[in-house]
């Protein structure tokens, strides 16, 4: 048994060869980010709790296709989780549903009144950073953004809710996703 | 001229997952053979994952340990070796059956159930199986993708199912090749599903045993006589 803890690659490895103590070591220190990021997109403790399941089988079927070089850990559990979450936020919807999201009250605000409505959702955000680089969006990227991201609204849903062009949205989520990658030091700004 | 990178604007918008079908077809597909667009991708994907991940914490729900690790427990036991998702089966027959298990189950139709679930029944993992396995690994055209291929060699009968293939145009399909020295046999073609899982049925050649080997590739619809496309998967026995 080694002293030091093992790294999130050592425990995919891990989990590759059929080690089952590796899944719950990886969930003991993923689980509640995998889970609170399905809840964040799907605000029903069921739902989020048959995506994070849901996540971490795949995880057990697809450990060994885990590169390292192309991601961290914990970067991959949190795209697939949001993925996940996203795909039964839309079968609920396509299915008549009403699923419950943490922006249903938010979305009320008319186009151009000049409310943000989803900035106590950012606000509630635990990253700082992440916090203040939202914060430094220009408010009509920022309205798009919040559809696309709490509400998984594809460009034609949010020019819809909005009112607004459809290739006005496209450009106001793809700048606002460049603007964030430099705030948040991914990459230089180009 | 045309534009090399014709998906790049759509690039962070399918990071947060919110293209539709057709969009989403379009960027694998581009993204399948384009690094210089892959890892503009990845760029992004570290941003949505950054948003995602700072999400309010919310308490773990009780058990949801427990049920994760016996859920995982369930599927070492059940299959021979680890799978991709081949099988959320919802309409599987055999609900009990999963992995692999359920895919040839659900190919072969009740009348050869018996001789499949008694050879691919729990067991240890380590125990020989009475079927030829080979484990296809997606290459660089499909690194996602994942195949199975099981062969039972009392009846010459045996299937691939494969994960994590991604989507084609209309007019291709993919093609199984069973390869031995140089010499490539067509295995027959199939179509993966909007959730890139693809199977096919194949009755193998007497001397299938020589056919070490296995690919698939990327050919016009209906097939070709000889590999022509792009390869996705391969392994051997």
């Amino acid at each position: 048994m080694s002293p030091a803890d093992p790294t999130d690659e050592q425990l995919m490895q891990r989990i590759a060869g059929g080690d089952r103590e590796a899944v719950r070591l990886l969930y003991q220190r993923h689980g509640r980010r995998v889970y609170s990021c399905a809840f964040q997109v799907i605000s029903d403790p069921a739902a989020a709790e048959e995506v994070c399941q849901d996540v971490f089988l795949r995880v057990w079927d697809r450990a060994g296709t885990y590169q390292p070089d192309r991601g961290k850990v914990a970067t991959w559990l949190a795209r697939i989780s949001r993925n996940r979450a996203i795909d039964v936020l839309r079968s609920l919807r396509a299915r008549g549903g009403m699923p419950t999201t943490a922006v249903d009250e938010t979305l009320s605000a008319p186009a151009g009144s000049g409310a943000d409505p989803g900035e106590h959702l950012w606000q509630s955000l635990r990253d700082e950073r992440v916090r203040e680089a939202v914060a430094s969006l220009p408010p009509d990227q920022r309205g798009s953004l919040t559809l696309a991201f709490f509400q998984g609204y594809t460009h034609q849903q949010i020019a819809d809710q909005l009112g607004e062009p459809l290739g006005t949205v496209k450009t106001r989520i793809r700048d606002a996703m460049i603007k964030l990658r430099a705030r948040l030091g991914e990459r230089e700004e180009t | 001229m045309s534009d090399p990178h014709p998906v790049r604007d759509l690039l962070p918008a399918f990071s947060l997952g919110i293209l539709d079908e057709e969009e989403t077809r379009e960027v694998k597909e581009h993204l399948a053979g384009c690094a210089d667009c892959r890892a503009e991708a990845a760029s992004f994907h570290e941003v949505t994952a950054r948003l995602a991940s700072s999400a309010p914490a919310r308490d773990l729900p009780a058990g949801l340990e427990a049920r994760i690790l016996r859920a995982v427990g369930a599927r070492a036991s059940a299959d021979l070796f680890p799978v991709s998702a081949v099988a959320r089966q919802r309409r599987s027959p055999w609900p009990a059956l999963t992995g692999i298990a359920a895919a040839v189950a659900v190919l072969l139709g009740a009348g050869n159930l018996l001789q499949w679930s008694g050879a691919l029944g729990p067991g240890a993992r380590g125990e020989s199986p009475r079927l030829d396995t080979a484990v296809l690994a997606g290459t660089a055209a499909a690194p996602d993708a994942y195949g199975t291929v099981v062969l039972d060699p009392r009846d010459n009968k045996g299937v691939l199912a494969a994960t994590g293939l991604p989507a084609l145009p209309r007019d291709r399909q993919y093609q199984l090749w069973l390869i031995r020295d140089g010499e490539r046999r067509s295995g027959g073609v199939f179509s993966p599903d909007a959730e890139g899982y693809g199977s096919l049925l194949l009755t193998v050649p007497a001397d299938f045993r020589d056919f070490r080997s296995f690919g698939v590739s990327v050919e016009p619809r209906g097939g070709s006589p000889a590999p022509s496309g792009p390869r996705v998967l391969a392994g051997k026995l």
